[in-house]
């Protein structure tokens, strides 16, 4: 064999070898991340573990991960048929600028997302999804079914008793549902049925009678209703339902929910004031986003880097607070916690993805993107990768455009 | 398509960064600038010898330079390392606005007000020194020891470990000054303090007593020795370790009201204090520098009492704080720190009485779902509003 196509054939050894091991750490870390928002009583949730050994080596599980992927970017990139340099540098700079960031503003979580969406270079987004959707599907139906067992806590709040089906707070658990839901429908795809958008519909009348959780149980139902409108249109009339989607106007608009949704966010806030009927209305809406928002901002402002602002939930430390301060939206927490140069990568990274999505034709990717950045303006779920996985599109590939490699 | 939304994208996040940059332009035009910047390149921190520090603050001290003296007291290093739950675990006491505020929460706006208290306090005992030496003549310097007892006890290591503690400092070391008039020796008693290399004058008594405006000065059976030239200090520069406020007015009193309450919200307190009523009509800090500090020191302590009774809102928890202190200190620090005011909302003002040059104005605020209502107290003065008190 001539050495060109044996080191080929090695380079692809390696690019499959560092796939298999990213999925196998993105599966155990969504397990883990998504374990912690459950009451499942795991030592590094409960650090009641009897065990001190087993208990520092599980609270480390996320260092251990970020050790892993920074060996698989290095091996990506190295293997990666063109720009090895390039991409080299790129992985390494922005590694760089997200670390220091972390180091002002204390968001430890940013560095685990950089460090997947950069290892995740040129893996079909589809295999990411799969393992992702299997991960977070098996944990939920599983937690929810030990909550309604009796086998871990089913926690409820407030006078409506919202309940949470195991996991730590409702919306969250309604959160979880909804990007469940989102996943599913991605992998599905054109196969998705008529029953498959009634069940969601379902989930989501479901989300909002036993968990009160408006924004996402009104997130499924218009999950529901796309999902059975995109069905029509592929199954009656495809021809009419590609010109539908191949739309400039509905196609940037789509792409570029994530930007839209932030300039809307922060203007709303900016101009938010209390005296204002309108203003006052649209907050109540919102469930107080607008005032907490302009809130943090004259009190916080914004910060190159981002700064760590203390937030109290109704339920903070595991205790009843009269003293509620909260950033629920997504796009204000990138703005003031994460800072402006996070936000900037973070508007960049949704713009390449909604380009890439237009680029590959993916209809379907591009209606979750704007479902999820209105889900984003009242939830906080974008960054948390238990919830979302979509940033990692970023660098991925989208649709099935890239050939099936194999060894041999 | 694609390169439409290329263009687009860009233009929607450029507008995303202009909103910001055009809110964070309005906000420094309404911002006030607080403080007065001292022009202070290759100025030495400190010294690191007790000798030097001693020799420094009797030199300015001799020259009546009551500010230069100031700059050689532990006005900063208190500000930044005072610890209330050790005093508070320590000593089983909390004296309110008349203690410290705590450094243990890392408050910005605690530093300011402690640093301003500090700068009063300093600055009155020294003005009673400055008198006496008046009253004297001039003082000459004599000599200096250190206070150590001849066999010192246990004791005298716990009480002095309990102070650094407190302090925050690394040591403390008492001496003994010896001061002259031309006829009598005077002992001057001070108490120092180590922060990091730096020696700084914490109070001039003995460890013992408390209180920074205690004063022991007494007349000493030491034989009168020939007076120690300080000449070598006549350059001598420490920085400077107190803020002096800008005067800031507003026009509208509600909006002075309202940026008044954002800055506490902030924790900067400079910028609060910037629009109290320190200055009076055409006073400046050149104006007789010991009045502008105790003006200040009395306007930081109405922020501190403020923060305490809004922090402290709720009148049961207080109580129940205060019937086990020693064991609950670290709950009472943190139920005082300043980043508890992101949970508090200003909800109302109300115009009581505006006729042009005083005004009262009542605002109510909502902090832990309790209503803390005040009246801030104004006066017109040339050309804006300043706040005299809150109450």
């Amino acid at each position: 064999m001539k050495p060109e196509k044996t080191r080929k054939k090695f380079m692809q050894y390696i690019r499959l070898f560092s796939e298999g091991m990213y999925l196998a750490a993105l599966s155990i870390i969504t397990a883990y991340a998504f374990l912690r928002t459950t009451t499942v009583p795991l030592p590094w949730n409960t650090g009641d573990s009897g065990i001190a050994f087993f208990n520092e080596l599980t609270a480390d599980v996320p260092l251990y991960m970020e050790y892993l992927l920074l060996g698989i970017i290095t091996l990506r990139c190295l293997a990666s048929k063109k720009h090895i340099l390039r991409n080299f540098l790129l992985s390494a700079g922005i590694c760089g600028l997200v670390c220091y960031t972390v180091s002002i503003n204390h968001y430890g979580n940013l560095i685990l997302l950089t460090l997947l969406l950069l290892a995740a270079r040129d893996i079909p987004f589809d295999r990411i999804m799969k393992v992702y959707t299997v991960t977070v599907g098996i944990l939920l139906v599983m937690t929810v079914g030990a909550a309604l067992g009796g086998l871990i806590e089913n926690l409820q709040f407030g006078k409506k008793r919202k309940m949470a089906f195991g996991i730590v707070y409702s919306t969250d658990f309604a959160a979880h549902v909804f990007f469940l839901m989102l996943c599913v429908w991605y992998l599905r795809g054109k196969k998705t049925s008529y029953p498959g958008a009634v069940f969601t519909g379902i989930l989501g009348l479901g989300v909002y009678w036993w968990s009160d959780a408006r924004c996402s149980a009104g997130c499924l139902l218009l999950l529901s209703v796309l999902m059975a409108v995109h069905r029509f249109f592929w199954t009656r009339c495809p021809e009419k339902g590609e010109k539908i989607c191949r739309n400039p106007v509905l196609c940037t608009l789509l792409a570029l929910s994530f930007p839209i949704a932030s300039v809307c966010m922060l203007a709303a806030s900016l101009i938010y004031q209390e005296s204002i009927v309108w203003m006052r209305a649209l907050d109540k809406l919102m469930s107080g986003r607008l005032y907490y928002g302009k809130q943090a901002l004259s009190v916080c402002g914004f910060h190159l880097l981002g700064k760590q602002i203390r937030m109290n939930g109704h339920w903070a430390d595991g205790q009843v607070t009269d003293n509620y301060f909260y950033l629920d939206s997504s796009y204000m927490q990138m703005a003031l916690m994460f800072g402006l140069l996070i936000s900037a990568l973070a508007l960049l990274a949704f713009l390449r993805i909604g380009y890439k999505a237009v680029q590959r034709k993916q209809w379907i990717f591009l209606w979750i993107l704007a479902l999820m950045a209105l889900h984003g303006l009242i939830e906080q779920r974008i960054w948390s990768l238990s919830y979302c996985p979509f940033i990692l599109a970023v660098f991925t590939q989208l649709g099935k455009s890239r050939e099936v490699e194999t060894v041999g | 398509m694609k390169r439409r939304i290329l263009i687009w994208g860009l233009i929607i996040i450029g507008l995303f960064f202009s909103m910001i940059g055009i809110y964070e332009l309005m906000e420094k035009k309404q911002a006030v600038d607080p403080v007065v910047h001292p022009d202070e390149s290759n100025v030495p921190e400190g010294y690191e010898e007790e000798e030097e520090l001693i020799q420094y603050m009797v030199y300015q001290i001799q020259n009546n330079n009551l500010e230069a003296a100031l700059r050689g007291c532990a006005v900063q290093e208190l500000a930044e390392y005072f610890s209330m739950d050790a005093y508070i675990r320590h000593l089983e006491r909390f004296e309110g606005t008349d203690l410290l505020p705590p450094s243990d929460t890392e408050s910005p706006a605690y530093r300011t007000i402690a640093k301003a208290e500090l700068a009063r306090r300093y600055s009155a005992v020294l003005k009673r020194i400055l008198k006496i030496q008046e009253q004297k003549g001039s003082f000459e310097f004599l000599g200096m020891k250190e206070d150590v007892p001849e066999n010192p006890d246990g004791m005298y290591y716990q009480i002095r470990d309990m102070v650094c503690e407190i302090l925050g400092s690394r040591s403390v070391s008492e001496i003994i000054i010896y001061l002259g008039d031309g006829a009598q020796v005077y002992e001057l008693r001070c108490t120092l303090a180590r922060y990091k290399k730096y020696w700084k004058l914490l109070t001039f008594h003995e460890i013992q007593d408390s209180g920074i405006k205690e004063l022991s000065l007494r007349e000493s059976e030491k034989d009168y020795s020939d007076p120690i030239s300080l000449a070598e200090y006549q350059q001598a520069v420490l920085p400077q370790n107190y803020d002096m406020v800008t005067d800031c007015k507003e026009e509208d009193p509600e909006y002075m009201i309202r940026r008044f309450f954002l800055y506490l919200q902030r924790e900067d307190a400079l910028s609060a204090l910037a629009y109290m009523d320190i200055y009076r009509d055409g006073g400046s800090y050149d104006d007789g520098t010991d009045t502008m500090f105790k003006r200040q020191g009395v306007a930081a302590q109405n922020l501190q009492a403020f923060y305490y009774r809004i922090l402290f809102i709720d009148d049961d928890y207080y109580n129940w704080i205060m019937r086990d202190l020693d064991d609950r200190s670290a709950e009472l620090v943190t139920q005082l720190s300043t980043t508890n005011m992101l949970f508090t909302n200003l909800k109302r003002i109300v115009k009581e009485k505006n006729d042009g040059k005083e005004a009262v104005y009542k605002v109510k605020f909502l902090y832990n779902y309790k209503v803390l209502t005040k009246r801030v107290h104004m006066i017109y003065r040339t050309d804006g509003w300043k706040i005299q008190s809150i109450r």
